[in-house]
């Protein structure tokens, strides 16, 4: 069932079993898991069923640190959210993504990747990918071309991906949506407020605003937050007429821990001759787009202490011009969305007889409590402080990125394969100094952390916000680390598992 | 970009001759000594030159070629050429397994192989 919000009466009191704000990955698919319960599903999403500069523009903030996508385009306030111009990049985090690692500050998840491999199977279904198969074996059995590099898998490996189509969650789950009896889905229905009760100890409903200036209530037993991690820790930061320093943030954690991705060209590579690279340059294999890149083990992370990373081959030597996309990634996202949806993804080609690759980073970000969202002092048409970030970086973010190249070089070399070299900025003896190519992925991670112990997290293994009997969050906001990989795939999986615990409490 | 747009330096210099142009070549050792393979990968011998270049300055202690070959050979005779060229190569594999490497103008060198482009700079000074 849908409801346009904007055609409700003012004041109108909305109630439900749950309450799920915010319909992008994580709420549309804990959504759908809820078609068959019976239960009263709220699904609140702030925009319409289209991308609206109007309502992007509520999510204006600045980037007060360091250079960043335009926050009011980075993330989209539609019906899918995100998924409107996503790449479809999946692949799971890796065992050593979970352990507490005592050279990574802050890193360790309360449950292992075993505990989230069906959920992660559940996941690959909701995102149209292929077998839940993530192992370069499978993949290299499928086509005869396909076979990794002859280096040493105790230091080097191929680390898989699946491509969604990629799916748009607003297009491809909204008719279901729509026509289920028990969810009903508001649009333009945004929270501005979560209310707790006197003692802080439950939420009694939400604030809703709709553009045209209305205001409704909603009441629900549970609550899950789904906004994306900027706006879930904007949201929490702003409830604060009960709470004074926010709902959940009785330790100063909400907002803390923002984590990125790395993005950026860090090296090339000279081969010997041309390789056999199918493998890692042309995601078609089979009927499932996937492809490998080069990661760096487990045991090896752990004898350099270093970070988890990843790094692509891109066909062609470094040129000099090399650019970052945070300039270039419009402001509007209308446009975005335009661009993104209109591209042809790339199918099986021949791969070129190149020797020549520049080497594409992809590498987690050390959880730093310095870097974070913060309320700014202006608001937004709604009245709701603007989100601001402040992205801040360690040196062990760098010396990672460092490390893996070098210990590619080595490798590479013993196996007789080729040579690798350094960008001069990983050897500028500064490993605060960032260059101006540096990019992120759009992924956003961390403001609401997940740990058993609520002086360090602001949600417990469950997801529930600690001290607040029925708040849960959704999405990468409570991941504790990012891991090298895209986590919407995680986003999904993690959203699966919520949502099983819910339904087990209902 | 194919090889040879790599780096963006034409092969035709003064130092892409050839081997052993130098007059000062048998005061320096075997030729397998200043053969190193990056000549081969990078096929740019001024790229190659310019990195052996920036070795001995890295490391003045090994900035003159006698200083280069002992550094290469250790106490082993030198042997025949081809014998020698199998050796260095079989050091250079040992060099990057066991972690003796350094970065020369970004470049993750074997030892060996940035003694021979430093060998290989001085023949073709």
């Amino acid at each position: 069932m849908h409801i346009d919000a904007r055609t409700l009466e003012a004041g109108a009191l909305i109630e439900g079993d749950l309450c799920i704000i915010g319909a992008g990955a994580a709420g549309i698919s804990m959504a759908m898991e809820w078609l068959p319960t019976g239960r009263r599903v709220i699904l609140l999403e702030g925009g319409g069923f289209n991308v609206e500069l109007r309502m992007q523009a509520l999510y204006h903030g600045e980037s007060l640190d360091r250079p960043y996508y335009p926050l009011q385009s980075a993330t989209l306030h539609y019906f899918g959210g995100t998924t409107g111009h996503w790449a479809g990049f999946c692949s799971p985090f890796d065992p050593i993504d979970f352990e507490k690692r005592d050279w990574v500050p802050h890193s360790g998840w309360p449950f292992n990747r075993a505990h989230l491999d069906p959920f992660y199977a559940r996941a690959n279904r909701y995102l149209e990918l292929g077998p839940y198969e993530y192992d370069a074996a499978y993949w290299e059995q499928q086509d005869a071309e396909v076979r990794r590099l002859p280096l040493d898998a105790a230091t080097f490996y191929p680390k898989m991906w699946q491509f969604s189509p990629p799916t748009r969650m607003g297009t491809v789950y909204r008719e279901p949506i729509v026509q289920a009896k028990n969810v009903h889905l508001y649009t333009y229905a945004r929270v501005v407020e979560i209310v707790p009760n006197e003692a802080v100890s439950a939420i009694d409903g939400l604030r809703v605003k709709t553009i045209d200036g209305k205001e409704h209530r909603v009441r629900a037993r549970q609550y899950v937050l789904a906004c994306g991690a900027i706006h879930n820790a904007r949201l929490l930061l702003a409830s604060n007429r009960r709470a004074q320093a926010g709902i959940g943030n009785d330790h100063d954690l909400v907002g803390r821990y923002f984590m990125e991705h790395f993005e950026i060209t860090a090296a090339q590579v000279a081969f010997e001759k041309a390789p056999a690279a199918k493998l890692y340059l042309f995601p078609a294999l089979g009927k499932t787009r996937a492809r490998a890149e080069m990661a760096i083990s487990g045991n090896t992370q752990r004898q350099q202490k270093i970070l988890n990373g990843t790094a692509s081959f891109q066909p062609g030597a470094l040129t000099g011009r090399e650019q970052s996309r945070f300039a270039s990634f419009s402001a509007d996202a209308e446009a975005n969305v335009k661009e993104w949806q209109a591209k042809k993804w790339a199918g099986n080609r021949t791969p070129p007889p190149e020797v020549v690759f520049r080497m594409f980073t992809r590498q987690e970000q050390s959880p730093n409590p310095e870097s974070r969202i913060v309320l700014g002092t202006e608001k937004d048409e709604l009245g709701m402080p603007r989100a601001n970030l402040r992205w801040r970086f360690t040196p062990l973010d760098k010396r990672s990125i460092r490390t893996f190249y070098e210990l590619l070089g080595r490798e590479l070399g013993r196996a007789g394969l080729g040579r690798v070299q350094l960008m001069d900025w990983l050897l500028d003896g500064d490993d605060n100094a960032w260059p101006n190519i540096l990019s992120g992925g759009w992924h956003h991670m961390g403001t609401a952390r997940m740990h058993e112990d609520p002086k360090q997290g602001v949600v417990d293994p469950n997801g529930k916000v600690h001290g607040i009997a029925n708040l849960f969050v959704a999405g990468g906001a409570v991941y504790p680390t990012g891991g090298a990989v895209n986590p919407t795939l995680t986003v999904v999986a993690m959203a699966l598992r919520l949502s099983d615990h819910l339904r087990q409490k209902a | 970009m194919k090889r040879r747009e790599f780096i963006g330096i034409a092969a035709a210099t003064a130092v892409g001759r050839g081997w052993l142009p130098s007059a000062h070549a048998e005061d320096l050792g075997p030729a397998a000594l200043a053969r190193p393979r990056l000549l081969g990968i990078l096929r740019n011998p001024r790229a190659v030159h310019a990195l052996g270049r920036q070795y001995r300055t890295m490391v003045p202690a090994e900035a003159d070629g006698p200083a280069l070959t002992r550094a290469l050979l250790g106490a082993e005779p030198a042997g025949q050429d081809a014998a020698l060229a199998s050796r260095l190569e079989e050091q250079v594999r040992r060099d990057f397994a066991e972690g003796r490497t350094t970065i020369v103008g970004g470049w993750v060198l074997a030892l060996t192989e940035a003694r021979q482009c430093a060998l290989y700079s001085l023949l073709n000074a």
